[in-house]
C-alpha cells in the first residue's frame, strides 16, 4: 500500500480520507482528529502540518501518536500552510498540544519530526521501537511545568535531536528539581538551546532507568541554567554506557557531575566544555573515578595554547579501584620519528605519600615488530601481583604551578620499549588506588616525554 | 537522611585561572560524601559561600539514591 500524505491546519474542513489524496483545504485540524482517521502511521506516512496551524483541541489525557516499528519513519514536516507544492517553514505555534492538563505527549514509534512546535502539559517523550533509529530536527519541545523530555525507550534504540529548542517557559518562576533530558537507549543531541532554564535546580541530563545501556554524544547550550542552585549538567548513576558531551557552553562555574557514578563499564566524557573563553578542555567519570583537566602545570609540560594544565585523578567516589580494577586516563597519542630502545616518561605528583608500582603505572603501545599491526604493551607496574612493590622514581627536577597543593611528592613514571616502526605510540596512566580523594592533589602532567 | 557538616576538600589553582573546588558532606550517619568539583571561572565566586548550596544538594541526592534503592534502581 502506498504510503498516506495527511494534513493537520486549523483552517481544514477535516474530510481528507484514507487514500493519500489530503489537502490543506480538508486537512484536520489536530493530530487528534487525524489519529481517528490513521491508528497509527505506516512507513513512508507524510503527515504536514501548517506552520502557524494551532491545536485546538482540549484532550483531557495523555496523547500517544504511533508509528511504525520496522522500516522508514513517518514524517512529520511543519510547512507554509496552503503552499502547493508544499514547502518547508518551521513553526512557532503550538502544532500539537495538550496543555489542557498535566499530560503528556508520546511518540512511539520510528518517526522524524522536523519544524514542528509540540507543547506538553508535563512530560514529552520520543520512543523508538528497538533496533531503530527515531531522528528528528528543528523542533521546539514546550515542556510542561517540571517536565522532562525523554528519548529512547529501549537498549537498542537511537533518537536523535538536532537543533532544537526545549521551552521550560511553564516553569514559570518556581524552582524544579526535575531533570529536563531522561536518556534510555543511545542518543545524538545536537546543538540544543533552552528557553527559561533558570528555574531547574537538578540535574540537567539523566542516565535514566534500565535499559541502561545508554551511549551517544551531547552538544548543548547549558550557559542559561543559572540558578544559583547549580544543575549539575550529567546524572550517570544509571548508565553502564558511555555519554559524551562536546564542545558544550556552560555556565560560568559549572558543575558536570552529580554524586554518582556510572555502573560498571559505564562512563561519561567531556570535552571542551565551559563558558566562553574558559573552556576545561577534558573531563570525565568512570566506575572507578574521575578525571578532570587542571590549571596545575609542570614547567616544560603539557600545554594548549601556551596555557599549562594537567590531569587532576580521584578516586573516592566508588570503592572498587583497584590494582586489578583500576582506573586508566585516556590514551595519549604521539609519534615516533626513529625506532630502537625508547624511554617513555610521564611526571606525576601529590601530597601524601609516594605511589607505588602497584599503586600508579605507565602503560605504553608501541609497534614491536617491522609489520606495523604487531604492537606490544610495556608498563613500569610491578612484574607479577606476588612481586614485592616498590615505589616509583622520584623525580627531582620538576617544577610543579598553581595554589592548593604542596607538592610534596614528585614521581616520575618511566617505560623503555623497543620500538620496530616510526609512527604512531599510545601510552595512559593507570590509578589502581581507592580512595583517592581531592585533597590528596594527584595530577598528572600527561606530556609523555621520549628519549 | 540530614548532612550535619560540609567541608571544603581542596581548592585547585590560582584565583586569576580555573580552579577546581571539591567539597565533602557528613550526614547524620557519620559518612562523608564527596562533591564537585566545581569549576571555578569567576574569581568572585565565593567558594566558602558555597557550601550552603552543596550542603542542599547533598541531601537531595542522597534521598534519590535512598529511593531508587528502595524501588530496585
Amino acid at each position: 500500500m502506498a504510503a498516506g500524505v495527511y494534513y493537520v491546519d486549523d483552517g481544514g474542513d477535516g474530510s481528507q480520507a484514507n487514500d493519500s489524496t489530503g489537502s490543506w483545504a480538508t486537512a484536520d485540524t489536530s493530530v487528534f482528529d487525524l489519529n481517528t482517521l490513521v491508528t497509527s502511521y505506516e512507513s513512508g506516512d507524510v503527515v504536514y502540518f501548517g506552520h502557524d496551524s494551532v491545536d485546538p483541541k482540549a484532550y483531557g489525557g495523555a496523547l500517544t501518536i504511533t508509528g511504525p516499528t520496522s522500516g522508514d519513519p513517518a514524517l512529520f514536516i511543519s510547512a507554509t500552510q496552503g503552499s502547493n507544492p508544499v514547502t518547508y517553514a518551521a513553526s512557532a505555534t503550538d502544532q500539537i498540544q495538550t496543555t489542557d492538563g498535566s499530560y503528556d505527549i508520546v511518540f512511539s514509534g520510528i518517526f522524524s519530526i522536523i519544524g514542528l512546535q509540540i507543547a506538553s502539559g508535563r512530560h514529552i517523550n520520543l520512543h523508538s521501537p528497538a533496533s531503530y533509529w527515531q531522528a528528528s530536527k528543528d523542533i521546539v519541545f514546550k515542556l510542561g511545568a517540571n517536565g522532562g523530555l525523554s528519548l529512547g525507550g529501549a537498549i537498542t534504540t537511537k533518537v536523535s535531536i538536532e537543533d532544537c529548542i526545549i521551552d521550560l517557559s511553564a516553569d514559570g518562576t518556581t524552582t524544579r528539581a526535575g531533570a529536563v533530558i531522561n536518556i534510555y537507549g543511545a542518543v545524538d543531541i545536537s546543538r540544543i538551546g533552552f528557553t527559561n532554564p533558570g528555574y531547574r535546580t537538578g540535574v540537567i541530563i539523566a542516565a535514566n532507568t534500565a535499559p541502561s545501556h545508554i551511549v551517544g554524544n551531547i552538544t548543548a547550550d547549558f550557559s542559561g541554567f543559572t540558578n544559583g542552585t547549580t544543575c549539575e549538567i550529567y546524572s550517570a548513576s544509571l548508565s553502564n554506557g558511555r555519554i559524551n558531551f562536546n564542545n558544550c557552553k556552560t555556565i560560568a562555574n559549572p558543575v558536570f557531575f552529580d554524586t554518582t557514578y556510572p555502573r560498571a563499564g559505564g562512563e561519561c566524557w567531556f570535552y571542551n566544555c565551559g563558558p566562553d573563553d574558559s573552556r576545561t578542555d577534558l573531563a570525565g567519570r568512570t566506575y572507578n573515578g574521575t578525571l578532570i583537566s587542571s590549571s596545575i602545570y609542570r614547567s616544560s609540560g603539557a600545554s594548549i595554547a601556551s596555557t599549562g594544565f594537567s590531569w587532576l585523578i580521584t578516586t573516592d567516589g566508588n570503592a572498587t579501584c583497584s590494582e586489578q580494577t583500576p582506573f586508566k586516563s585516556p590514551w595519549i597519542y604521539g609519534d615516533l620519528a626513529s625506532t630502537g630502545s625508547k624511554t617513555f616518561d610521564l611526571y606525576i605528583t601529590n601530597d601524601t605519600a609516594d605511589f607505588t608500582d602497584a599503586e600508579v603505572w605507565l602503560e605504553v603501545e608501541a609497534s614491536s615488530e617491522t609489520d606495523e599491526q604487531t604492537w606490544t604493551r610495556v608498563s613500569d607496574t610491578r612484574v607479577t601481583i606476588l612481586t614485592t612493590a616498590a615505589a616509583q622514581t622520584d623525580d627531582t627536577t620538576s617544577t610543579w604551578n598553581g595554589a592548593g597543593p604542596s607538592y610534596t611528592y614528585k614521581q616520575k613514571l618511566s617505560v623503555t620499549a623497543t620500538v620496530a616502526e616510526t609512527g604512531i605510540y599510545r601510552a595512559r596512566v593507570a590509578v589502581g588506588v581507592s580512595g583517592i580523594a581531592s585533597s590528596r592533589y594527584l595530577h598528572i602532567d600527561p606530556k609523555v616525554t621520549v628519549s | 537522611m540530614a548532612i550535619v557538616t560540609t567541608e571544603i576538600s581542596s581548592v585547585h589553582g590560582d584565583a586569576d585561572k580555573q580552579r577546581l573546588a571539591y567539597y565533602r558532606c557528613k550526614d547524620s550517619q557519620g559518612v562523608w560524601h564527596s562533591y564537585g568539583p566545581v569549576i571555578i571561572n569567576d574569581a568572585a565566586f565565593d567558594i566558602q559561600g558555597y557550601k550552603t548550596v552543596v550542603a542542599a544538594k547533598m541531601e537531595d541526592q542522597l534521598a534519590e539514591q535512598e529511593a531508587n534503592a528502595l524501588i530496585g534502581e
